[in-house]
């Protein structure tokens, strides 16, 4: 019995111990990185950087013991570039640069440059789709040409890494559906999709109000101590600001053009996307209402049968009445529904402005042809060669249902004397 | 010489058979056997049967031998052991009686009538010397009266025994208090005033050689099934050991996996689990000197019940007992899951509690692994000191502990503070199980389970965990699955097993035991607000 046991014993720790530990490595050890970004580099190569935590200068209170007496001084994010002929190959370089193992599987931002985009991105995406550390569902986001270092690099005192602060923009996209982000995974999948062009947010700085003169470089030096006059400085501002709006547009997997905000919104209304954001809607004279969206619906359908082939869009909305600068009486129902009339032919519009500029652009990013592939299969095969020369011609019609639901605390507006 | 020697070993041996050894012969500097004592009949003369015990118990200076005469005129002894007698009962009521009172002085009074007079409780006979020993030992006073060729064995117990207090290692909030002690009577008594049945039956024994400990199977008749009874009765049988100290030396004589680290059947010290075992068609056994009761067999999940769930409503009962099977996993499986996820599996964690681990143990010298250990292991050793010291100075040794385990190595920048938070949960998680048998055991089997993850990562703790399930699945109590009615499957019974379903829906006995009867509450009792209800007013 005991030599059954110790024989048991030796083998399992024989077949732990050799075969364990391999992969094995400690927290502390990882370069974790939150962001990577592609951008051109010298000599038709591409430059890759990595935003890596630095996790000490995150952590509040109990580890104080870098700082000193004088706050932060670290900033809680390092950036590491290298160029090579493919994504991997700079990768590899940087693991000369960085002191940790580079570590994916928390990345959350793909960001790449404009131009990178408009030479194609079939070679770039590949070893982020092949990755395993790499997840499908990080976001994939194309930067204005030439910003990709500065939006990578402005901190933000709410979230002080990039990449975390430009998830928070994108969680936070339906309260103005005025920029269209999709996921790794969604953009792949579309980009293989027959008759769905794909899409995804754009990336670009802004200035911001600073005092002139003030701001340093990049604003990455805290303000130390006291300033001149005995007043204490705070940290400076950045200069500049990064905005998310619009979409880019691609036409197979090259970026083909952009449109802009409201455009964007008409995308996203026929995708039925639109989960929240605020929309004016004129009704009289001058005069406007604002209305919350709180959720749309889209159906896409082809024409039946008996005409020319077109389309029809029906996009089914709710609101709520957020602010009124008319006079109208609210509590009457032919009020409301004389309103919810003037914001769906609004929201026609939009879609209508989205249509036209992605038909310049020959991309159907709407999906009309994947639609027809599973509405009408045959008509699919003898239309998808020349899809893009085909779509653009076709006539689409816009059916709008908008609701609008409460009118808030207020039922008839303020009205001095 | 030799001749004579072997000649009266022969003769020796003879008598023995017939059961009759001089008594001269059992005087001897020797070890008394029980057989050479239980052939040894005792002799009709007093100073003889008085001078072999004297030589058989001399060694005891506790050993008393009160001479005297009945009605001042029969020679006669009471023999007895000194502590383990009633004083009082001894003086007041059997001595004046016999010396004073008793009126028959003319005649001999014979040993029957004698007894038919003597005002105790409990009177037995012993003819052989090993029945007189066996009584005085046991606290008994044994009556020698000259002419006589057997004594009168007179209940008069009366040793000093710990007073009913609540159990230790099993407090309630809502329920009874009392617990077992180490007096094998009081136990029997707190189990016959919870079931006031004729077929709550007691069998005795004496386990042990040299310590001939009282030990008492009791079931109830007509609900435990026979081959149970049968088995456990069996097995008690066949225990021969020098001493039963405590009721573990049979649990590791009875248990059907002596290898195993899981306890196959369960001790208690609450008087009420015992009779709901009972009432279940369990066995029990209780052993004299010691506070815990055996109860066979038991399956794995009853070992995470506890006495209250079935003294709160079923609801909290049923919200503990999860809350129970939960932290009986955490307290195998946390810290390992620990070192397998910040070692190997980083990508499982939210990002932002990777980036506060990581600050954590950023300037730890040691590996995920490694800090576990020292933290569960100087956990373990802050324990078990907490429960070996005098109970003042464990206080101030578990303060200093919290504060130099918690804080100093924090602050030493020995450990994280994560996993001084995982150690802690972990330690708290296994004060939850209710069977102190069943939280060494998680605590045993974390450390194996600690090393699988930091070799293998999440592989080997699942590995670690299949090869768990795959044993207890394999164990057997009293030939009943361990895993019933999880597995076997017995879905009947899954009403009292992670939750506890209220009193009225608990209908049928546990199907595995194979109780004689099968039904314990009867149909149709849910309550409902019927027209004579008292909520109705009556009428």
């Amino acid at each position: 019995m005991w030599r059954r046991i110790a024989f048991t014993a030796l083998l399992l720790v024989s077949l732990t111990l050799p075969s364990g530990c391999w992969d094995q490595r400690e927290v502390e050890q990882l370069g974790i990185v939150l962001a990577t970004a592609v951008d051109k580099g010298r000599g038709g190569q591409l430059e890759v950087h990595v935003q890596v935590v630095i996790p000490r200068a995150l952590a509040g209170g109990g580890m104080g013991g870098m700082g000193g007496g004088g706050g932060m001084t670290i900033r809680p994010y390092r950036h590491y570039s290298a160029t090579g002929a493919t994504v991997f190959e700079a990768m590899r370089q940087l693991s000369m640069e960085a002191p940790r193992r580079l570590f994916f599987a928390h990345n959350q931002i793909i960001l790449i440059d404009e131009e990178v985009a408009r030479e194609g991105l079939r070679e770039v995406l590949d070893f982020f789709d092949r990755s395993t550390q790499i997840r499908r569902h990080i976001w994939l986001l194309i930067a204005k040409h030439g910003q990709v270092h500065e939006v990578l690099m402005t901190p933000s005192p709410l979230e002080l890494i990039p990449a975390q602060r430009l998830v928070g923009m994108i969680h936070e996209r339906s309260l103005s559906s005025r920029f269209a982000p999709q996921r790794l995974g969604d953009f792949v999948e579309m980009l293989e999709a027959e008759g769905q062009e794909p899409f995804t947010a754009l990336a670009a700085l802004v200035p911001t109000r600073v005092e002139k003169g003030k701001g340093p470089g990049d604003g990455q030096e805290a303000g130390g101590g006291e300033g001149d006059r005995g007043v204490p400085e705070f940290a400076a501002e950045p200069l500049v600001n990064i905005r998310l709006s619009g979409a880019a547009v691609f036409l197979g997997d090259r970026m083909v053009g952009a449109l802009d905000e409201k455009e964007t919104r008409g995308l996203l209304w026929v995708r039925g996307e639109v989960w929240g954001g605020s929309m004016t809607v004129p009704c009289g004279e001058g005069e406007n209402i604002t209305v919350e969206i709180l959720r749309s619906q889209a159906r896409i359908a082809p024409r039946e049968e008996g005409g020319p082939l077109g389309f029809v869009v029906q996009i089914r909305t709710e609101g709520n009445v957020m602010e009124s600068h008319s006079q109208k009486d609210l509590r009457q129902p032919e009020v409301m529904e004389e309103l919810a009339a003037c914001q769906a032919a609004e929201i026609a519009k939009e879609v209508e402005a989205a249509l036209t500029r992605a038909k310049t652009m020959r991309a159907d990013v709407f999906g009309f042809g994947a639609t027809l592939h599973r509405k009408k299969p045959e008509l699919w095969h003898q239309l998808k060669d020349r899809w893009s020369e085909v779509w653009p011609t076709l006539a689409v019609e816009v059916q709008v249902e908008a609701r609008l639901r409460r009118t808030g605390l207020v039922s008839i507006p303020l009205e001095p004397k | 010489m030799l001749m004579w020697h072997l000649l009266f070993r022969k003769v020796a041996k003879l008598l023995k058979r017939r059961g009759k050894v001089p008594l001269k012969h059992i005087a001897r500097q020797e070890p008394y056997r029980d057989r050479e004592l239980a052939a040894a009949r005792l002799s009709r003369d007093l100073e003889e049967n008085i001078r072999v015990l004297r030589a058989v118990l001399g060694g005891c200076h506790d050993f008393v031998t009160r001479s005297f005469r009945i009605g001042g005129s029969w020679p006669a002894a009471v023999v007895t052991i000194d502590g383990m007698v009633d004083k009082a009962f001894l003086n007041e009521v059997l001595l004046r009686n016999l010396i004073a009172e008793w009126p028959g002085s003319t005649l001999r009074p014979t040993l029957d009538a004698l007894r038919d007079r003597l005002p105790a409780g409990k009177i037995g006979e012993c003819h052989n010397l090993q029945d007189l020993v066996t009584g005085v030992l046991a606290g008994d006073a044994v009556l020698l009266v000259d002419g006589e060729n057997r004594g009168l064995v007179v209940s008069a117990e009366g040793y000093a025994s710990r007073a009913i207090g609540e159990p230790a290692s099993e407090a309630v909030v809502r329920g009874p208090r009392e617990g077992f002690t180490e007096h094998l009577r009081v136990n029997l008594s707190l189990l016959r005033r919870r079931i006031h049945s004729p077929n709550l039956i007691v069998e005795e024994i004496r386990l042990g050689r040299i310590s001939h400990t009282p030990v008492a199977m009791v079931y109830l008749r007509g609900v435990a099934s026979r081959e149970l009874v049968g088995e456990v009765r069996r097995r008690l049988n066949r225990i021969d050991i020098d001493g039963v100290l405590e009721s573990a030396y049979l649990e590791e004589l009875i248990e059907d996996n002596p290898y195993s680290p899981f306890p196959q059947v369960l001790a208690t010290e609450r008087p009420d689990k015992v009779a709901a075992a009972l009432l279940e068609g369990r066995v029990a056994v209780l052993t004299d000197g010691t506070p815990f009761a055996l109860i066979a067999p038991t399956e794995f999940v009853v070992m995470l019940h506890a006495a209250e769930d079935y003294y709160q409503r079923y609801l909290l009962g049923s919200a503990l007992r999860v809350m129970r099977y939960l932290a009986f996993a955490a307290s195998l499986l946390l810290p390992s899951v620990y070192i397998a996820v910040t070692t190997f599996h980083q990508e499982m964690l939210p990002t932002r509690l990777l980036m506060s681990i990581a600050a954590a143990r950023e300037g730890v010298p040691f590996p995920a692994l490694v800090e576990a250990l020292l933290m569960e292991i100087s956990f373990e050793a802050l324990r078990e000191a907490g429960i070996r010291l005098p109970r003042p100075v464990g206080e101030a040794v578990s303060i200093v502990g919290a504060l130099v385990i918690g804080q100093a190595a924090v602050t030493a920048g020995l450990v994280s503070p994560l996993m001084v938070i995982v150690v802690a949960i972990t330690g708290i998680a296994s004060f939850m199980a209710p069977i102190y048998d069943l939280a060494v055991t998680a605590r045993l089997l974390r450390f194996p389970m600690m090393l699988l993850a930091g070799s293998l990562g999440l592989f080997g703790v699942m590995t670690g965990v299949l090869a768990i399930l795959i044993h207890m699945a394999g164990l057997r109590s009293f030939g009943m699955p361990y895993l019933a009615p999880l597995t076997p499957v017995k879905p009947a019974d899954w009403k009292d097993v992670v939750v506890r379903a209220p009193v009225w829906a608990l209908r049928s006995r546990p199907a595995q035991l194979a109780p004689a009867n099968r039904y314990r509450v009867a149909r149709g009792l849910k309550p409902y607000p019927g027209r004579t209800g008292p909520g109705r007013g009556g009428g």
